[in-house]
């Protein structure tokens, strides 16, 4: 440590007290603070203040943490995911509008996955539903089909006794009336462009 | 680290922890806050720390929350501070005392906690480790990273500055 001068002055054994009650000191400069201390009743007071001040440090207890502590530390074993968005209303409330805010912003991330969800994910179909949908369609691509053919390319009589006539009768069977069959001779023809000609 | 080895660490050191955050920072609701975010960081960081190492982690970390908290309080330093939280003076000051022991002593406890917590760095938390938690120079130099010589100036330095400072206290108390 620090050497000292031989013949000390009250300043210098001050400066060098604490460092003579730990034996910090070089034998020499240990026993030029003795022979000092021996002869100064101020800096002998001095160093009885320090000693007492040593002792005092030394009798300053180990405080207890209060039981609190331990259980808000399980709290957050049991619930890590909660404590990183709610952590700051835990620690004694000291940040409560950042608590808030995390919280906000927590619910706002699980209603816009709610709407998200509810908008894009379509419910299950009944596997019968969809198989009659799509037997509909094809019937009526037929359908369609069928009646472009009809208009350009049959020959009236065949649309008049096989398509009209049979549907007048299952008409007039359902709605109870009688409906005449028209003989073919009083019918006219429909001119189609073959038959303009 | 299981969870019954960090259960048992936390018995262990919570006492210590809450010790050096209270004498270091003067207010018990801020030793107490962390005191709590250092074991749960410890929870957090159970993988990386070795068993042997533990108690010297635990009080860097702690030392380091409460350089934290002074910088946030923008104060470097409380002198005799009316502003210190009293509470932790007075539990030091009747700590293991009866009724007939409130005298001269526990009354230069209590400065004398007010004017530790008034200290400077690192001769703060040197005092507390050493003189108050008994802790090795070895072990300050580990939590602290200074050398021992270091080490030992500042005890020196700091015990120096706390018996300047308290040679009035002592002197009224003594004349009461």
């Amino acid at each position: 440590m620090s050497r000292l001068p031989e013949n000390l002055s009250c300043v210098e054994t001050l400066e060098h007290i604490e460092a003579f009650i730990d034996e910090d000191l070089e034998c020499e400069q240990a026993a030029a603070m003795a022979n000092h201390l021996s002869q100064c009743n101020a800096c002998r007071q001095e160093l009885e203040f320090a000693k007492k001040i040593v002792s005092g440090l030394h009798t300053l207890p180990d405080l207890r943490a209060p039981a609190s502590i331990i259980e808000n530390v399980r709290q957050h074993r049991r619930r890590s995911w909660f404590h990183v968005f709610f952590g700051p209303l835990f620690l004694a409330n000291r940040r409560p509008a950042l608590g808030v805010a995390a919280a906000m912003a927590v619910i706002l991330i699980a209603v816009s996955a709610g709407l998200w969800r509810q908008q894009f994910v379509t419910p299950p179909i009944d596997p019968a539903v969809e198989q009659a949908t799509s037997e509909v369609r094809l019937a009526l691509a037929y359908v369609g089909k069928a009646s472009q053919h009809a208009a350009n390319d049959l020959r009236n009589e065949l649309f008049r006794d096989r398509v009209v006539a049979p549907t007048l009768r299952s008409l007039s069977h359902s709605f109870e009336y009688a409906v005449p069959m028209v003989p073919s001779s009083d019918i006219e023809p429909v001119r189609t462009p073959e038959t303009r000609s | 680290m299981t969870k019954d080895a960090f259960e048992s660490a936390v018995e262990r050191h919570q006492h210590r922890v809450f010790t050096f955050a209270s004498y270091f920072l003067a207010d018990r609701s801020e030793a107490e806050d962390v005191t709590q975010e250092v074991l749960i960081k410890l929870w957090r960081k159970r993988a990386m720390i070795r068993s042997e190492r533990l108690g010297g982690w635990l009080l860097k970390v702690t030392r380091n929350a409460c350089y934290d908290r002074l910088r946030r309080r923008q104060s470097a330093a409380r002198v005799f501070s009316k502003d210190a939280d009293e509470a932790v003076f007075d539990l030091a000051a009747s700590a293991q005392a009866g009724p007939e022991e409130l005298t001269r002593a526990s009354e230069l406890k209590r400065w004398l906690g007010k004017a530790v917590s008034a200290l400077n760095e690192p001769q703060r938390s040197i005092v507390i480790l050493r003189e108050i938690q008994g802790l090795s120079y070895q072990e300050i130099c580990e939590v602290l990273g200074l050398p021992i010589t270091t080490v030992r100036v500042a005890l020196h330095r700091a015990r120096r500055r706390l018996r300047e400072s308290l040679r009035e206290v002592h002197d009224n108390v003594s004349a009461a």
